[in-house]
């Protein structure tokens, strides 16, 4: 039995440990280079965007731009969270925070709550962008709703794709995201589980209409499922 | 108080053996563990940090499990071997988070990782980024991190490797520092007179298994079995051999330069014996010493030379 620690009432608590992470790995990455690759990525559907602006604004090609909207929408959250959290496992540094008194999961939870939004966003500005410049008009809001939900999901994914496979996280993320795109080219009941076919239902839904929230649920339940797997595994998880 | 208690420990890698069996208890104070790379003292000490399950026995420090309680962890301040850290990072940047994580309150955070980082001798440094350290700097910042909440148990593994003679005195009187202040401290490594120069107090590992642990000398009994060997450095040297010739308690004599050494299975008796023959003689002894009595000879007795780094 555990002697009693007379600080134990020091042990902190489990928010406590996953905003502390949060603000370390935020700050690292507004110190370090991914942010700007990240940018640089996020730019590429802009300069399409102006490509398409140059040959004349084009009223039909929003399907097309956002399926290169999709390719950044597979690359970025890996790039920001399966790297974030590979490198921490592969490099050992993870050792640090695991000797603390903190939950395991504690450590993937709050690199999740500080990467994932600026995932977001430059999935979100990279569209709003891409579509202003290109586009005759920009997309309803529901599809730049669309692409932050899934931002956010794809950003589930790779967190528990990284735990599950620290070393190769990154690269296995967007390979997944690649093969989403091909369930969604899939019958029904196997399209359900492609997040990239629910972004296009959500965003430019077809004219029978489509059921948004039933969409949203799907794409919940795929990143909770990834996210589940990673907070499974990291509980008994070695460094 | 037992601190750390192992009983019939052991620790797999797949099929790579990392600790066999060990049984161990540590009560307290400074403890050196020796042993050559690769021999488990990392394995061991990331079971006793929380880093490491037991594939089979037990581990528990202060009496619960340091994987599975995160309120033993908080007594537990750990640094590890490897260098990498998170370079972004200002070396008080990186102690305060340690700090927070380990459960020093938001207020008092700064003031603890000032502290820590005044122990180790980093302050004039502590703002600037751990990118730009050499490696002294970077096992002088983990050490910061691994003290900063005031644990009770200090485990340090190789902490000067890479450090210069300079810094790796002055790291050494640190530890000491902590030592004296009533920490319990493990410090791993495979130099053996770091570990000397830090304590007495050693537990031998090689191959995953403790081979011998406790202070040097009394480790020094267990090997007892092989000789004991003595140098006599003296202006005479034929003239003791002749007098030791006959003593039953000296198996072998080998003239050196300048001197004697002789082997015995019975150092005191023989240490008497010496003493006698020197007066006898007439001799002048400039020097009288064992060469055993150091970890380097202990160490190579115990693994039959072939571990020795």
């Amino acid at each position: 039995m555990t002697e009693p620690d007379p600080r134990s009432t020091m042990t902190p608590t489990a928010a406590g440990a996953v905003g502390t992470i949060a603000a370390i790995t935020l700050r690292r990455l507004l110190r370090g280079r991914t942010l700007w690759v990240a940018g640089v990525i996020a730019l590429v559907p802009v300069a399409f965007g102006a490509v398409l602006r140059s040959v004349g604004p084009q009223g039909d090609l929003a399907d097309e731009l956002l399926t290169f909207q999709m390719l950044v929408l597979a690359v970025l959250p890996p790039m920001f969270i399966a790297s974030s959290i590979g490198e921490e496992i592969e490099d050992r540094t993870i050792t640090y925070l695991w000797s603390r008194p903190i939950p395991r999961w504690a450590v993937v939870v709050g690199k999740l709550l500080a990467l994932a939004p600026p995932s977001v966003a430059l999935v979100v500005v990279s569209w709003h962008l891409g579509c202003s410049l290109g586009l005759e008009a920009v997309p309803p809001l529901r599809s730049h709703l669309a692409l932050a939900g899934a931002a956010a999901v794809v950003s589930a994914i790779a967190t528990g794709i990284a735990v599950l496979v620290p070393r190769h996280g990154m690269a296995l993320t967007i390979g997944y995201m690649l093969l989403d795109f091909w369930l969604g080219i899939m019958p029904a009941s196997i399209q359900n589980l492609s997040v990239l076919h629910h972004v296009l239902a959500i965003s430019f839904p077809p004219p029978e209409g489509s059921d948004v929230l039933t969409a949203a649920i799907w794409m919940a339940v795929v990143g909770g499922g990834w996210l589940g797997a990673g907070l499974w595994r990291i509980r008994g998880l070695e460094a | 108080m037992t601190v750390v208690a192992a009983l019939g420990c052991s620790k797999w890698y797949g099929h790579v053996l990392g600790v066999s069996d060990v049984t161990w208890r540590l009560r307290g104070g400074i403890v050196g563990l020796l042993g050559p790379n690769g021999a488990g003292k990392s394995t061991l000490m990331k079971m006793m940090a929380g880093l490491l399950r037991p594939s089979r026995g037990s581990l528990t420090v202060f009496g619960g499990s340091p994987f599975d309680d995160v309120a033993v962890r908080r007594r537990i301040g750990y640094a590890p071997e490897h260098e990498k850290t998170w370079d972004e990072l200002s070396a008080l940047e990186l102690v305060i988070a340690m700090a927070r994580l380990a459960g020093v309150p938001a207020g008092r955070a700064r003031e603890a990782a000032e502290a820590a980082i005044a122990q180790v001798g980093m302050t004039d440094a502590m703002h600037r980024r751990v990118r730009g350290f050499s490696k002294g700097m970077r096992q002088r910042t983990k050490l910061a991190t691994a003290i900063a909440h005031d644990p009770d148990l200090l485990l340090f593994d190789e902490p000067l490797t890479g450090v210069d003679p300079v810094a790796r005195i002055d790291i050494v009187e640190r530890i000491r520092a902590l030592g004296a202040r009533g920490k319990t401290i493990v410090v791993s490594s495979h130099v053996l007179y770091e570990i000397e120069a830090l304590t007495s107090e050693i537990v031998v590992i090689y191959r995953g298994q403790v081979l011998a642990e406790g202070n040097i000398y009394e480790i020094r009994k267990l090997i007892d079995r092989h000789p004991h060997r003595i140098r006599i450095e003296c202006d005479r040297p034929r003239a003791v051999a002749a007098a030791l010739a006959t003593s039953e308690h000296v198996s072998r004599l080998v003239f050196e330069r300048g001197g004697l050494l002789l082997e015995t299975r019975d150092p005191d008796r023989c240490y008497d014996e010496i003493a006698a023959a020197v007066l006898a003689s007439g001799v002048t002894v400039s020097e009288l010493g064992s060469p055993d009595n150091n970890l380097g000879a202990v160490f190579d007795y115990l693994t039959g030379g072939g571990g020795r780094p």
